[in-house]
Parts: structure tokens; C-alpha cells; sequence
């Protein structure tokens, strides 16, 4: 094609937009991570790696690494479970397993911001279903009886349960031991969905000979055809699903914006809405960018994972 | 090793009958193949047997014992799946020893990790080991232990599916077109290495196919099977020299038979779009019948011979040793495909007239149901060349 | 292996996945229940699904000083008079959707020929090319969204739709997926086009896209959903000014705006909100489940 000059037209605009709009605000964001920079004022000074002391140095900060990662590590393998289990759930189903799929996939349609505020409603302390339903609850015998334990002799007032009826059930997003399991929660209820017809596809790919195979081989139960031959053949969706979600559930901010605002005292102070509420709202830029730098170090560093799994440990053909 | 009896096996799956009522015994230690064209019902009957599919009907009976209510893994047979079916996160090595950890390991054995401290683990390892290494020895495949499925060509999966199936000694072996993924040259290589296999290892084998080729040159027996029933068993030989059925005929042999109508006159005498035939039908048929011919008892004949079927020569395929002649008889109503020497062939040309004679008493008669008609020499004494 | 089938298994999971739907049903259960009934009901948590739909009085209306006849309405009536009235529904929905279709649009125009050069056209720097689509691929344009708002506040962007458009015109992921898919396509099918005397332009857009348009299909859902859900980016660009808001930041300034218990009305704007995408889901499901699997494509 020496003679067409047609591939630059095609190029040259994504090129240009990729520069600008993705590569540009890396180096920006490096940049400004050593200065004091702030919108509205037009001198800035360069401060070396104080910006990034204090993401080690204050609490708050340390609250927010704490907050993201336990984050992850609630939604990551719950919401990943979760997917797995229902989508075997579903192959195995002999009828009904479209209109499952259909439900479960929904939250991950839906609008999160939308869901998040039906979600408070929810959840809210005195006119939610939830605390509603649970307060019905204290006054069946048998039922308080059985989730208390008192039925085996135990104090009601000592279980979770008997506690609750006694002194009311948790503010969930409003109370600092809740905040970020009820936010995960949110999380959860969103993403396995997708997870699940993530894990639906792998499955399809998973040879039927090879569960014969397996029969023939002598593996009988269900777990130890499981083992033999589901598990392995899904590795790589595991690697897949594993690294979607984490990359995913690092970037939650949505419900946290809406429900909590980081808090009560930081508990649900996620990386995201750190950066959103220093680097924009407080218009301290300097330290938002340290933030948004380590982010995409985090991000980065799960992609390589990803990388280095597909093309080492599960890549079978 | 054992024979296995098969008793009037029925299957459908939803409306559709796949097996009719297919009884079959399979001899012990005999290569019997199950061969016929796609759809015939050939591998469900294979899976019946081994397990993976249950019958609606009748039953399987495997060296004396009845095997219906048993796993697959408990009847003691051994498969190799068409698609080969290895696990592909395992090692050749491991691949091979899974069927001998799943009976000789117990669940205590088999837990990752606590399975090491159980006592009799690394002994029984070491055996499986040994076990596993000496079949790859045979298979000539003891340099790929370490490789995984997915870094080896056809022939060498199709060899450690064949080692998994014989690690751990079954009573029968069940192939599932083993063969057709292969390429051309590697098939006819492996038709060799399997009837090689069968010989050193004297196990019963049943074999699936839809390659009449396949069938006929490696088997003891084989059962043509059409449209979930079984049509004729017997030698190879004996099948395609000897079809009890127009449709067995017509698989069996390649390039295939030539079907025509057949005709008889009043004294019983047979002819063949006009060309008499030496014999004659033992008793009457009952509605029409037609007459096979195979296109190596037919050949090229000097201009205008007698009792021959005359037609232009449409095309010739010339394959070296031998040449077959497509020849257009009635004015291309039908065509007839007769083998000659390459030599004999010499003069003929695309386009030119022929005339193809019969080889005496060859041909076979079928009638309207496709039952073979048998045929008796007539008793006047002029012969027809 | 067919087995006889194991009825306990079977209606042991039917059990577990009925539960299951029951959690994952239920915030859409309430929002469309609560989207029905009276705040009387919904404080009480009473009425069923539909509530019973008694008369109430619309206080509002009593100040505007008009007769209590006119201000009697049924819940349902009242509910989404009020999430039409009180906030500029309408103006969200129209935002939503400009913002939507000018993201997708500009994503195609911009990814479609870069995808044709990069799968079929052979070209000097080709491979660096490449190698930037599969650098970029790593940034998430969320964890960039300060140095992008400083940029857009510096050029005077913010509060506008542009700044709503501008970072989502490049999609990297659209481009490495297009070029996926035109890999597939055959060169014949070019070197006859350019043997009938068309031009590379005219590849792009009369030959490639037509032959692109069920991954087209998947990747407008994948964009479309991504940005009408979107709520970060809008919530940091634009500050404000309504008449610039998506669906679900509005829907979040509605929520703010409200003096505490008027679920009703909040309940009915977010079921109109929620409702585009859920229905063209459940009406072309095995679509959608293909376009927001995208992110699956290898």
C-alpha cells in the first residue's frame, strides 16, 4: 500500500485521541503528584514526594488503602463463588435455567446509582423492609427462639439475633462495622450476575467427551468429576473473572458517593472516592494525583497478573 | 479379557428411534467393528455398552455378568474417544495414570496435599508410575511423559489416549472413530499400529467407524449397521463378497456397486437392461428386484461382443494400477462403472463407445424389500459368457 | 451421561436459586412497589405490591391555593406527576440519551477506521500502533478522571456536554475488538472491492461496516449501558447546572433535594430511570448478555 496514504487518515485520529485522552492524563497526573498544585491559583510548587509521605503517613489514608482492599476482598471471592455456584447451578438445571439467568443478570443492567438509593431505602434503619422484617421476627417464638439459639439454652441476648431484637438492628450504612459489609454487600448483589454468565460461557466451552472421559476414568461423584475435569477446563475464566472483578471493584464509588460518603469515621473511604473527594471536590490536586498514580500502579499490577496466568499456567492449547 | 453380549438393545431420544432391538455378541478377544454411515445408531450402541448412555431396552452382559446398573467406570472397559478427550491441564505422564489414581488411591489419598502423609501413598505412586511408563514404552511415546496435550500433533494424542485406555488392563477396549481426526496418511498408518495392538494384546476391541475401509482392513468381524438395525455380522471377507442386504452391499466397497432394476421373462430367465444373466432367481419375487454389480467384475470388451451393455464413456479415472470407466448406458438414463487395466483402457477415449462385459455368476440379486435373493444356475445348458 | 434424573438435587436447587432470586429481586420489587403507593403505605410498610390505591391529598397543591378537589389523586398518578414535576425528568432522559448516542457515535467513527488499518492495511509503524491500542487498554478512564478534569477545566470545558462526550470518544477496547473482527474478514472480499475501483474510504464504510454490524450491535450495548449507568464521570464534570445532567446524577440531586420520606416520588423517578435498559433486556436478552460480556473477548 506504499502508494495510499489512506491508513494515516485512518490512524491519525485515534492516535491523536488516544495521546490526548489517555496518555497525556497519565503524565499529568505523575506530574502533578510532586507539586501543591490547585485549580484557581496559578503558582505551584514542586514538593518532591510529600504528597506520597502523607498517603503513608496520615490515618485517613490508611483507612483508605484498608477500606479498598477490604473491598476487594469481600466482593472478589464472594461475588466470584457466587458466580461459579449459580452457573453450575443453572447448566445442570433440567428446566429453568434461562429465567434464572435472566434474573441474576438484571443488577448488572440496572442503573448502580439507582439501585444503590432503592438499596438505602432498603436498608434504612426504621422504614426499611429489612430491619422491618428482622424486628417481625422478635415476636414468633420459635422463630426467635431458633435464631437465637435459646431453643439449645443459650441467652438470647448474647446472639446476634437476640441482641438485635433488644436493642434495635444495625443502621447498616450509617454504622462504622457495617458500613463497608452492607456497601460490599451492594457489590456483590451487582456483579455476580455478570460473573455467573461469564462462568455460563466457560462452561459451553468445556468438551461433554471429556466428562465421559472422565466416567470412563473412574471418577464417579460429582465432586471428583468437578475436580477432574470443570475446575481445570475453567481456568481460564477463572483468571478472567478473577481480574474483571478486582479491576472493577476497585473502582467502586458509586455507592459509596451515594450512601456514605466515605464514611461513618473512613470505614468506607474506598481509593476512588478519595481521589474524587481531595484531588476534585477539595481541589487539592497534588495529593489526588499521588492517589490516582498508586490506583493505577494497583490496576496495572492486576493486569500483569492476569497477563502473566493466561500465558503461563492456563493456557492449555 | 471377555466377550460381550448384546441383547436386544432399543434407545430412542424423543421420537426418534436410534437402536431397534440390535443383538450382538462380540467374541472374546476378537476385533469386531461397528460400521455404518452417520446417524445409524453405531456409537450410541457403543455407548450403551460402555455405560454412558442407558438403553430403554434390553441388556449388555459383559463376560457372563449383566453390567445395565453399573457405572461405566465398574464394567471394567476401557475408550478412546474420537476427540481423544485427554485432560488438558494434565501432563501426558498424568493423563495416562488418572484412570489407575481414581481405583488404586482412595479419597483419603487423593486430597491434595494431606494425600502425601497418608501411609501407602508414595509406594502406590511409585507403582502407578512404573505402570505408566511401561505402556508409554510400548505406545513409543516414554519422551512426551512430561508434555501437555495441547503441545502434541494428532498421532501423538491419539497414542496417549490409546495408553490411557490400556494402563490399567480392561476387559474390553471401545473406540469411537478414533482415527477420523487424523490425516490420510496417518490413518492408514495407525489402521496398521491398531491391528498390531489387538494382536499383541489379544483384547477384545470394539471398534466404531463409518469408514468401510477402516472396517475391512483391521477387523475379525464386522456388523453393518443402517437406520438402528443391524443388517449382516461377519468377516470382512464375507460381508462385501456375500451382502445379505442391497444397502450392506451398496456401503460395503469401494467405488460402489452398480444397482440396476432387474428384469425376468416367462421362462424365469434374468437380464439386466437387456443383457441376459447366466442364473436365475431361486423362487419368484414378489414385487420388483434389482441386480448388483460390482464394478471389478465388470470390464472392457472388444466392439459389439455379445451379452454386453453398450454406452458412451463418459469419464475415466485413472488411478495408476487401475482405471475406472464411467460409461453412460440408454443414453445417460443410467450410468454403469466398470474397472479396467490401464493398459486395456489405452484405446478408449472420452466420448467413444464401449461395450462392458460381466465376469459370470458375480452378480447378486436384491429384491424390493433390499433382502438378497438367492440365485440358481439355469438349467438349460447354453451358457451366456 | 444421562442419568435418571435426581429430583432432590433438582429441587434442592431450584430452592437455592428461588432464594437467591428472591434477594437479587427485591430492590426492584420495592422500587417498583413503592413507586405505587401512598407515603402512608410506605412508612408502614403495608398495601402489598399495589397499595390500595386510596385518594390522598397533594399538599402542594393545597398551597398553590388551588380547591382540594383538584388536589385529590391516587398514589400511582401522584407519585410520577410529582418525579415529572419536581425534577426535569424529561431534560435527564434527553441528556442521557444525546450523551449516549454522540459517545457511541464519535467511538465508531473514530475506532472503525483504525480497526480496518490496523487488521488489513500493511503501513510503517504499524505494530507501534498496535502496541499503543494494547498500552492504552490498561487505563481505566475512571482512575484518570482528575488529570482529565483539570485538562477540561483549563480549556474551559466543564459543564458541558463536551466534557461529558470528549473522554469516551476514544474507545481502545472498541478498536482492539473491531480489529479482532475484521481479522476474520476475508482479503478477497477487499481485493474485489478495490478491483471494482473503490477506494480505501469507501471500504471502510461500504464494505467493512455492513460486514461489521452484529459486533457493531454488541459493542453499542456494551457502550450505550456503560454510559447511561455512568455516574462518576458526570457527577465530576458537571456542577450544578441541570440542564446538563444524566439520568442518574439528576436522579442523585433529586434524591438530595427531597425532605426525607418522599419515597414515592423518588421510587417512581428511579423506576423510569432503571426501566429503558431493563426492558430492551429482558425484550433482546441473549444480545445484552453478549454485548456487557464483551469485556470477555480475547
Amino acid at each position: 500500500m506504499g502508494r495510499s496514504y489512506a491508513h494515516a487518515w485512518f490512524v491519525a485520529p485515534a492516535i491523536l485521541l488516544m495521546i490526548v485522552i489517555l496518555i497525556a492524563p497519565v503524565v499529568v497526573a505523575a506530574t502533578l503528584s510532586f507539586t501543591d498544585y490547585n485549580l484557581g491559583s496559578p503558582d505551584f510548587e514542586w514538593v518532591g514526594w510529600k504528597n506520597y509521605e502523607s498517603l503513608t503517613k496520615y490515618s485517613s489514608y490508611k483507612k483508605m488503602f484498608t477500606a479498598s482492599l477490604a473491598y476487594v476482598l469481600i466482593v472478589v471471592p464472594v461475588s466470584v463463588a457466587l458466580g461459579l455456584g449459580t452457573a453450575l447451578m443453572i447448566a445442570s438445571l433440567r428446566f429453568g435455567g434461562e429465567l434464572y439467568k435472566t434474573v441474576f443478570f438484571l443488577p448488572v443492567m440496572a442503573t448502580l446509582l439507582a439501585m444503590a438509593i432503592v438499596w438505602e431505602f432498603t436498608l434504612d434503619p426504621i422504614v426499611g423492609v429489612v430491619n422491618h422484617t428482622l424486628r417481625s421476627g422478635c415476636d414468633i417464638g420459635w422463630l426467635h427462639s431458633l435464631l437465637t439459639s435459646s431453643w439449645l439454652g443459650a441467652d438470647p441476648a448474647n446472639s446476634w439475633y437476640g441482641h438485635g431484637c433488644i436493642e434495635d438492628f444495625p443502621l447498616w450504612i450509617g454504622d462504622k462495622n457495617y458500613a463497608l459489609g452492607t456497601i460490599a454487600f451492594i457489590g456483590i448483589w451487582q456483579a455476580f450476575g455478570f460473573n455467573m454468565v461469564l462462568y455460563l460461557a466457560g462452561l459451553t466451552g468445556v468438551p461433554r467427551e471429556l466428562y465421559n472421559a472422565a466416567a470412563m476414568d473412574g471418577a464417579d461423584s460429582a465432586w471428583e468429576r468437578f475436580k477432574l475435569v470443570t475446575w481445570p477446563l475453567l481456568g481460564p475464566t477463572h483468571v478472567f473473572v478473577v481480574t474483571i472483578t478486582s479491576i472493577r471493584s476497585f473502582q467502586v464509588f458509586d455507592t459509596v458517593e451515594a450512601l456514605t460518603r466515605g464514611g461513618p469515621s473512613k470505614s468506607t473511604y474506598v481509593m476512588v472516592y478519595a481521589m474524587f473527594e481531595k484531588g476534585i471536590r477539595q481541589n487539592l490536586v497534588g495529593i489526588g494525583s499521588a492517589i490516582t498514580i498508586v490506583f493505577l500502579a494497583f490496576v496495572l499490577a492486576l493486569t500483569i497478573t492476569q497477563v502473566y496466568f493466561v500465558n503461563r499456567r492456563v493456557h492449555y492449547t | 479379557m471377555a466377550g460381550v453380549l448384546i441383547r436386544s438393545i432399543r434407545k430412542s431420544f424423543g421420537a426418534v428411534k436410534v437402536l431397534k432391538g440390535v443383538s450382538l455378541d462380540v467374541l472374546d478377544g476378537e476385533f469386531l467393528t461397528l460400521v455404518g454411515p452417520s446417524g445409524c445408531g453405531k456409537t450410541t450402541l457403543l455407548r450403551i455398552v460402555a455405560g454412558l448412555e442407558q438403553q430403554d431396552s434390553g441388556s449388555i452382559s459383559i463376560d457372563g455378568d449383566i453390567v445395565d446398573d453399573l457405572r461405566p467406570s465398574r464394567r471394567d472397559l476401557a475408550m478412546v474417544f474420537q476427540s481423544y478427550a485427554l485432560y488438558p491441564h494434565l501432563t501426558v505422564a498424568e493423563n495416562i495414570s488418572v484412570p489407575l489414581r481414581m481405583r488404586r488411591l482412595s479419597t483419603f489419598h487423593r486430597l491434595p496435599l494431606i494425600g502425601w502423609l497418608v501411609p501407602g501413598r508414595s509406594q502406590k505412586d511409585r507403582q502407578i508410575l512404573e505402570d505408566v511408563q511401561s505402556v508409554a514404552e510400548t505406545l513409543n511415546i516414554g519422551h512426551l511423559l512430561d508434555r501437555k496435550p495441547g503441545q502434541l500433533s494428532g498421532g501423538q494424542k491419539q497414542r496417549v489416549a490409546v495408553g490411557r485406555a490400556m494402563v490399567r488392563h480392561p476387559a474390553a477396549f471401545l473406540m469411537d472413530e478414533p482415527l477420523s481426526n487424523l490425516d490420510a496418511e496417518l490413518r492408514v498408518q495407525m489402521r496398521a499400529e491398531f491391528a498390531e495392538l489387538h494382536r499383541r494384546l489379544g483384547a477384545t476391541f470394539i471398534y466404531v467407524t463409518h469408514d468401510q475401509a477402516e472396517a475391512m482392513t483391521m477387523s475379525d468381524r464386522i456388523a453393518v449397521m443402517m437406520e438402528g438395525n443391524l443388517l449382516q455380522i461377519g468377516a470382512p471377507s464375507e460381508v462385501y463378497q456375500n451382502p445379505q442386504d442391497r444397502r450392506v452391499a451398496e456401503f460395503v466397497g469401494s467405488p460402489k456397486i452398480n444397482i440396476f432394476p432387474g428384469e425376468v421373462d416367462n421362462s424365469g430367465r434374468l437380464s439386466c437392461l437387456g443383457v441376459a444373466l447366466a442364473r436365475r432367481l431361486e423362487r419368484p419375487a414378489a414385487g420388483g428386484f434389482s441386480i448388483g454389480l460390482r464394478p471389478e467384475h465388470l470390464g472392457l470388451r472388444p466392439k459389439n461382443s455379445s451379452g454386453c451393455f453398450a454406452g458412451r464413456l463418459v469419464y475415466s479415472e485413472y488411478l495408476g494400477s487401475d482405471v475406472y470407466l464411467h460409461v453412460e448406458l440408454n443414453n445417460g438414463a443410467m450410468r454403469i462403472l466398470a474397472r479396467a487395466q490401464p493398459f486395456e483402457a489405452e484405446g478408449a477415449a472420452v466420448g467413444d463407445e464401449v461395450w462392458i462385459g460381466r465376469e459370470p455368476g458375480k452378480a447378486m440379486a436384491f429384491g424390493e424389500d433390499g433382502q438378497r435373493l438367492p440365485l440358481i444356475s439355469n438349467q438349460t445348458s447354453e451358457q451366456v459368457a | 451421561m444421562t442419568k435418571r434424573t435426581n429430583w432432590l438435587g433438582e429441587f434442592m436447587k431450584h430452592t437455592i436459586l428461588l432464594l437467591g432470586a428472591v434477594v437479587v429481586v427485591l430492590p426492584f420489587y420495592l422500587m417498583l412497589s413503592f413507586s405505587l403507593k401512598s407515603p402512608a403505605e410506605i412508612q408502614s410498610i403495608s398495601g402489598g405490591f399495589l397499595g390500595s390505591q386510596a385518594l390522598m391529598t397533594d399538599r402542594r397543591c393545597i398551597k398553590e391555593g388551588r380547591p382540594t378537589e383538584e388536589c385529590k389523586m391516587r398514589p400511582i398518578v401522584y407519585n410520577y406527576y410529582a418525579a415529572f414535576s419536581e425534577a426535569p425528568l424529561l431534560r435527564y432522559l434527553l441528556n442521557g440519551v444525546i450523551v449516549t448516542a454522540s459517545i457511541f457515535l464519535i467511538q465508531v467513527l473514530v475506532a472503525l477506521p483504525c480497526a480496518y488499518a490496523l487488521a488489513k492495511l500493511r503501513f510503517w509503524g504499524r505494530d507501534v500502533v498496535f502496541g499503543m491500542v494494547i498500552f492504552c487498554l490498561l487505563i481505566p478512564v475512571h482512575a484518570i478522571a482528575l488529570p482529565l478534569y483539570i485538562m477540561l477545566a483549563k480549556a474551559g470545558l466543564t459543564n458541558t456536554y463536551a466534557a461529558l462526550v470528549i473522554p469516551w470518544t476514544i474507545s481502545v477496547f472498541g478498536i482492539f475488538l473491531m480489529r479482532q473482527f475484521f481479522k476474520t474478514v476475508p482479503d478477497d472480499l477487499l481485493d474485489a472491492a478495490r478491483m471494482d475501483g473503490m477506494s480505501e474510504f469507501s471500504i471502510v464504510w461500504r464494505v467493512m461496516l455492513p460486514t461489521a454490524v452484529p459486533a457493531l450491535l454488541a459493542f453499542g450495548i456494551f457502550s450505550v449501558v456503560a454510559h447511561w449507568n455512568d455516574y462518576y464521570w458526570p457527577r465530576v464534570v458537571i456542577t450544578g447546572d441541570r440542564d446538563l445532567m444524566t439520568p442518574p446524577l439528576g436522579l442523585r440531586v433529586f434524591r438530595s433535594d427531597l425532605d426525607g420520606n418522599e419515597y414515592g416520588p423518588m421510587m417512581a423517578a428511579t423506576t423510569v430511570i432503571v426501566a429503558p435498559l431493563v426492558v430492551a433486556f429482558l425484550l433482546a436478552q441473549r444480545r445484552f448478555i453478549e454485548g456487557i460480556t464483551l469485556t470477555g473477548f480475547k
